[in-house]
């Protein structure tokens, strides 16, 4: 057949397990510094606003400094004169505060206007990770050690004053301190070129000592996100208001504060340990950063008693000590920052540069008039996981056919689902649509051909007609009605002030509607009748949450619902599955049985035990419920009259 | 009727940033008293390394009009390093102690919040006006480290104010005439800067709820939960322009700042320009001509110039310390209401209760707090003891409101709910709650050990109660499972928190909270749904061993 050449696509679920693809793909290259400069500042020096104004700002604030020590010598040595001139003096004071004025306006104008510009090219690459992390294969997230290494992406993504973003703005302020630092580097020469190289020796043993401590604290950062996660997560747990009942019931806080002083202890040791190392190379650091001012005040004061210099140059000199000092500081800093926030961006850039998606394949599905479904000999393990969720799966379904899927809780349901919709692919076998193999058809190809009701329905901050249509753009609003009210949503949403326009939940407006449970079921069936073109529709206990009233309706109007399309139900309530064409039973990974509901009743295993388990349950509760029933009408109808009627009808009987 | 409840109205009012700053300070003294001495010593010995600097020069320029020699000038040399890299070191020393002790601090609040929700009635957590409250309390603390940054620049804020202080005491040595022109400066420069920070703080307070909006969305793009519907229904489309959209207007918003800021920073500079070209006249002035008072050397008018860039540079950066602490309390506004919300409104009775003999529902009606929606209306029955019984008839909510009613998480809006004869108010609520036990339709368990989780009261080493846990894991048909598990009933339950952990299917967590509610042995065992998301199977089985289970205990099925 054909589709045997057919081209497969890639699986990075799988592929990588090993770690020594997992690097070779995440890490194609080792990420020098140089390497990871020239690649943030490529998109920065496309612009030639943006250059044009770095420069300006580098002269502009790197005269300031300079400028500061110039004043105090020409003021000296006015004074210094014997006929010391009050009008000179503040016309040269005066001019030092015109220039003073003209370079800081400059400064911060160029600096602050164009600060923006650096926080929307951040956001470009955040938008970009966002797009691949929301793109990249599913199996990947079964993947824990994948997962853990690409964690990480997000950090140097996150804000505004570290990582990418803060490195931009770091080396755009850094042009001005190197100005600074010449012009003063090179009038300290002319005094003694020894003050120069002092400078530049502190330079180098802050930046050795930075950078030892960036990568000493980059060594323990899992274990300080680790720590910190699980702080997190025990206090946002303890905070939850879900858990307030069994809280209180149970009284369970004693547990949460032993856990939380067990946890702390460890963190603050390890904090100990993690701050360690910087206060140790500290007196290093402090004793190189007095190097320059030990170094030139002796050269200098020994010029001074040679008389090598005047008072006033003195002055000058010791003002632009202080001042190099001081901006030496700034550029050792800006150093070790870039080099420390390009150590946590490297995680990012192997993230942004390493494809993920499950892309490729050459199959094409022959559509016609519906979708046939085999599963030939499938086998099924999680990425990494021993155990096999299902193995040797044969099971063959019909264009339109309804099949239901039952099995015991753990059966592998839900992961069927996840391979009949190819977001994962068997280990082994294949799975066919009308004799296609499915792993060979590109996954944005597959995708449109179902609709899918997955078990948890939570829904998204966004309006119903979004959610509904899946989109913002090109929504068929009648459609949109068309599925809620065949969902038996549109009761509820035509009550709504803003009908399908309305937003749900509370995190993006106060005006948000919150959904109960059957009715986020309800709005999920709706989003898979919307979809057209769908061929397949898979739900997975789309009732649960239901009523057994909704429930009854639904499956009422399923035909209608269906229009053609082969249908795959997952549920265990036994009974609800008796209006599907058939019947399988899942159980230790293959299908043990199928048939109808006839048939397996007849053929008395697993299937009948479970229906006789649950009906016999159903029965006796049904019972118990109306005689209790019974009584309460009874009481409560001596005082309340048809009150009770009116709450009949919400009430669910026999669950 | 009352629409909204006195308590909902009270959430909703702002408070004054002087309360929200006694929160955070008895917050402080509660938690970490050296912490708060940390903050106090990292400013002085910051504030005396500048002090210290604007002297170096003098003792330079007297030496050498004394006529000191190279000698002299060296030891001198040596002494202000000396001195210099003593207060260098005491500074990284307290850095590291503030490091250590700020991010303990930040842990302990969110401890500390936790331990609040804990203490506030039931009823408020389901008030969602205080769940929105308690979303904003903790978006600053999490998401904008507004713990730390607020006593960091409270720190700088401090420091630049001893700074001041000690640079005035220098300056008024000269004149005071000098000095009160350097403030009237520093006043202008501050009126100058509150134009800008009235921009940024109402930036700021729109950025806000976009940012949590923003934050949002990122967070279900990257939630793992959500992952199939985006591959599926190509969601991740509209996402991503949700993302984009909200980035932007944020960008716009922030963009607005950042002109603000350097227009004020131009304004500023200008003023600054002035100070300097006074003090450098003044200086010159005193040094020239005695006309403002004695004349001075020149080693004194590097004083006067030093101190006075001192006071500006100290005084922009108490500025910009200010505005920023006072932005990060305005953050920290949900925070203090959220610690200030009362507490135990419950009302606490007296009496012991003993064991169930009857429950009684006596007219009882139930309107949601803040809502007029009627859930109960005046319901009466009567549960006596060894009774075994179903609720029907009711919805959902309904029927969990008669539970919560009954663990007082609920007060009855009318009637009354009586235990054995007496107003269940009446009764001790840690002693009542004792005599009751409760599966929950929505029932939860906790990230502890499998033991913990299902006798929560007793200690891990406690053999009778390790025994107990077991038989009543034989009941619930656990034992095999559990006994796979490598550390078996110590077994933690959260995979996030402990990598030794297991993950339990539903079924098998609804087998644990109904172990959980057997081993409390109370006196009345509800159980609200406890089967629905068990396989028939399992389901069946629960139910045939359901009395043996909850033996002479009365029962009430949801």
């Amino acid at each position: 057949m054909s589709e045997v050449e057919q081209q497969q696509r890639v699986n990075p679920a799988f592929d990588l397990l090993d770690e020594d693809k997992r690097r070779a793909v995440l890490r194609p290259r080792q990420y020098t510094l140089p390497y990871m400069l020239r690649f943030i500042s490529s998109p920065v020096l496309k612009s030639r606003r943006i250059v044009l104004a770095g420069l300006g700002y580098a002269v502009s604030s790197g005269l300031l400094p300079v400028l500061a020590s110039f004043i105090v010598y020409y003021l000296t040595m006015i004074l210094q004169s014997p006929a010391g001139d009050l009008e000179t003096l503040l016309l040269y004071a005066g001019g030092y505060a015109v220039l003073f004025i003209i370079l800081s306006v400059l400064a911060t104008n160029l600096l602050n206007r164009n600060y923006n510009f650096f926080m929307e090219l951040r956001i470009g690459y955040m938008n970009q990770a966002l797009r691949r992390y929301m793109l990249m294969d599913l199996g990947l997230f079964e993947n824990s050690a994948f997962l853990d290494e690409i964690g990480k992406w997000s950090w140097a993504l996150s804000s505004n004053n570290a990582g990418l973003e803060g490195t931009w703005h770091k080396l755009f302020e850094l042009g001005g301190t190197a100005v600074s630092v010449l012009l003063l580097g090179l009038l300290l020469s002319w005094q003694s070129p020894v003050i120069m190289l002092a400078g530049i020796a502190f330079v180098i043993v802050y930046y050795f000592i930075q950078a030892n401590i960036a990568r000493y604290k980059y060594e323990r950062r899992e274990e300080q996100v680790r720590l910190a996660r699980r702080l997190g997560r025990l206090s946002d747990l303890a905070a939850d208001f879900r858990y307030g009942k069994d809280m209180r019931l149970f009284r369970i806080y004693g547990l949460f504060r032993s856990a939380f002083d067990s946890l702390t202890v460890s963190f603050e040791k390890f904090l100990r340990l993690f701050h360690a190392r910087e206060f140790q190379l500290s007196f290093a650091g402090s004793l190189s950063l007095l190097l320059i001012d030990v170094v030139s005040f002796f050269i200098l004061s020994s010029n001074l008693v040679a008389g090598a210099i005047t008072l006033p140059q003195f002055l000058m000199l010791i003002t632009a000590v202080t001042l190099f000092g001081q901006q030496m500081l700034v550029l050792a800093e800006g150093f070790a920052y870039v080099k420390r926030d390009m150590l946590y961006f490297a995680d990012t850039m192997s993230f942004l540069q390493a494809d993920l998606r499950t892309s490729g394949g050459s199959g094409q599905i022959n559509i016609g008039d519906g979708i046939e479904i085999e599963f030939e000999q499938v086998s099924f393990s999680y990425p990494g996981a021993d155990q096999q969720v299902l193995t040797d799966l044969n099971l063959k379904i019909g264009k339109g056919e309804k099949v239901a899927l039952v099995g015991v809780n753990g059966a592998g349901k839900t992961t069927l689902v996840k391979l009949l919709t190819g977001l994962y692919q068997p280990t082994q076998g294949r799975i066919l649509f009308n004799g296609t193999d499915i792993s060979t058809v590109p996954q944005q190809e597959l995708f449109p051909l179902f609709s899918v009701v997955f078990q948890e329905c939570e829904p998204l901050a966004l309006t119903v007609a979004e959610i509904v249509a899946g989109t913002d753009e090109g929504i068929d609003r009648e459609r949109v009605v068309a599925a809620l009210k065949a969902a038996g949503l549109w009761d509820k949403v035509s009550t709504f002030p803003q009908g399908i326009d309305q937003p749900l939940l509370k995190y993006v407006t106060d005006e948000g509607k919150i959904l109960s449970g059957g009715e986020n079921q309800k709005l999920a069936i709706a989003r898979a009748l919307y979809r057209k073109d769908s061929r397949v529709m898979v739900l997975d206990e789309p009732t649960a949450s239901l009523d057994a009233l909704a429930e009854t309706k639904i499956y009422q109007d399923l035909e209608r619902i269906l229009a053609g399309r082969t249908a795959f139900f997952i549920s265990h309530r036994l009974a609800s599955t008796r209006f599907c064409d058939r019947i399988a039973l899942l159980d230790g990974g293959r299908i043990k049985e199928q048939g109808t509901h006839e048939e397996l009743m007849a053929l008395g295993g697993l299937y009948r035990e479970m229906f006789t388990a649950q009906s016999k349950y159903y029965r006796e509760r049904e019972q118990n419920s109306k005689q209790r029933s019974e009584q309460n009408s009874e009481r409560r109808a001596e005082r309340n009259g048809k009150r009770l009627a009116e709450q009949l009808p919400n009430g669910e009987l026999g669950r | 009727m009352k629409k909204a409840p006195a308590a909902a109205q009270k959430n909703t009012a702002d408070i004054s940033s002087f309360r929200i700053l006694k929160v955070l300070f008895s917050l402080l003294f509660a938690l970490d008293k050296k912490y708060f001495f940390i903050i106090v010593s990292n400013s002085l010995s910051g504030s005396a390394l500048s002090i210290f600097m604007i002297y170096i020069p003098l003792v330079f320029i007297q030496g050498y009009q004394a006529g000191w020699g190279l000698p002299h000038f060296v030891s001198a040399l040596l002494l202000i390093c000396l001195v210099r890299y003593l207060l260098l070191q005491t500074r990284e020393w307290l850095k590291k102690q503030a490091n250590i002790r700020s991010e303990l601090f930040n842990e302990k609040v969110t401890q500390e919040f936790a331990s609040k929700v804990m203490r506030l009635d039931y009823a408020k957590l389901e008030d969602t006006e205080v769940l929105d409250l308690k979303e904003r309390a903790l978006f600053p603390i999490v998401s904008y480290g507004g713990i730390y940054a607020l006593w960091e620049w409270f720190t700088d804020l401090l420091a630049a104010l001893i700074t001041l202080l000690g640079v005035l005491t220098i300056l008024l040595l000269f004149s005071y005439w000098f000095v009160l022109a350097l403030l009237l400066l520093a006043i202008v420069n501050l009126i100058l800067l509150k134009q800008f920070t009235l921009v940024m703080q109402e930036v700021q307070q729109t950025i806000i709820p976009i940012n949590r909006r923003y934050g949002y969305y990122v967070n279900i793009a990257t939630n793992q939960d959500f992952q199939k519907e985006f591959r599926i229904y190509g969601m991740n489309e509209i996402l991503e322009r949700k993302i984009e959209y909200f980035t932007l207007e944020m960008s716009s918003w922030l963009k607005n700042i950042y002109v603000a800021q350097a227009k004020a920073e131009s304004k500023v500079a200008v003023v600054n320009g002035l100070t300097r070209f006074i003090t450098y006249g003044y200086a010159a002035v005193r040094v020239l001509t005695s006309s403002f008072g004695s004349k001075i050397g020149l080693g004194q008018f590097t004083v006067i110039i030093g101190a006075a860039e001192s006071f500006s540079a100290s005084l922009m950066a108490g500025v910009k310390a200010v505005l920023q602490f006072i932005q990060y309390l305005h953050h920290l506004q949900p925070f203090a209401r959220f610690m200030l919300l009362p507490e135990a409104g419950q009302q606490e009775g007296d009496l012991q209760p003993s064991a169930h003999e009857s429950l009684t529902f006596e007219h009882v009606t139930f309107v949601y707090p803040g809502t007029d929606k009627v859930i109960l209306d005046d319901i009466s029955f009567t549960i006596n003891r060894g009774e075994k019984i179903s609720i029907v008839g009711l919805n959902n909510a309904g029927k969990s409101t008669i539970v919560k009613l009954i663990c007082r998480l609920f007060e009855p809006t009318a009637g009354k709910i009586l235990w054995n004869g007496a107003d269940i108010r009446d009764y001790k609520y840690e002693a009542y709650l004792q005599q009751l036990s409760c599966v929950f339709q929505d029932f939860q368990l906790f990230p502890f050990s499998i033991f913990a989780n299902i006798a929560p009261r007793r200690d891990e080493s406690d053999q009778a109660a390790r025994a107990r846990v077991q038989e009543i894991l034989a009941e619930v048909d656990l034992t095999d499972k559990i006994s796979e598990l490598p550390a078996g009933i110590d077994t933690k339950l959260d995979k996030s928190l402990y990598e030794d952990a297991t993950d339990l299917s539903v079924g098998q967590k609804q087998k644990i909270a109904i172990a959980r509610a057997i081993c409390k042995e109370a006196s009345l065992v509800i159980l609200d749904e406890p089967t629905a998301a068990l396989d028939p199977l399992t389901e069946s089985e629960i139910y045939e061993h359901f009395n043996q289970l909850t033996r002479e205990s009365t029962t009430i099925f949801i």
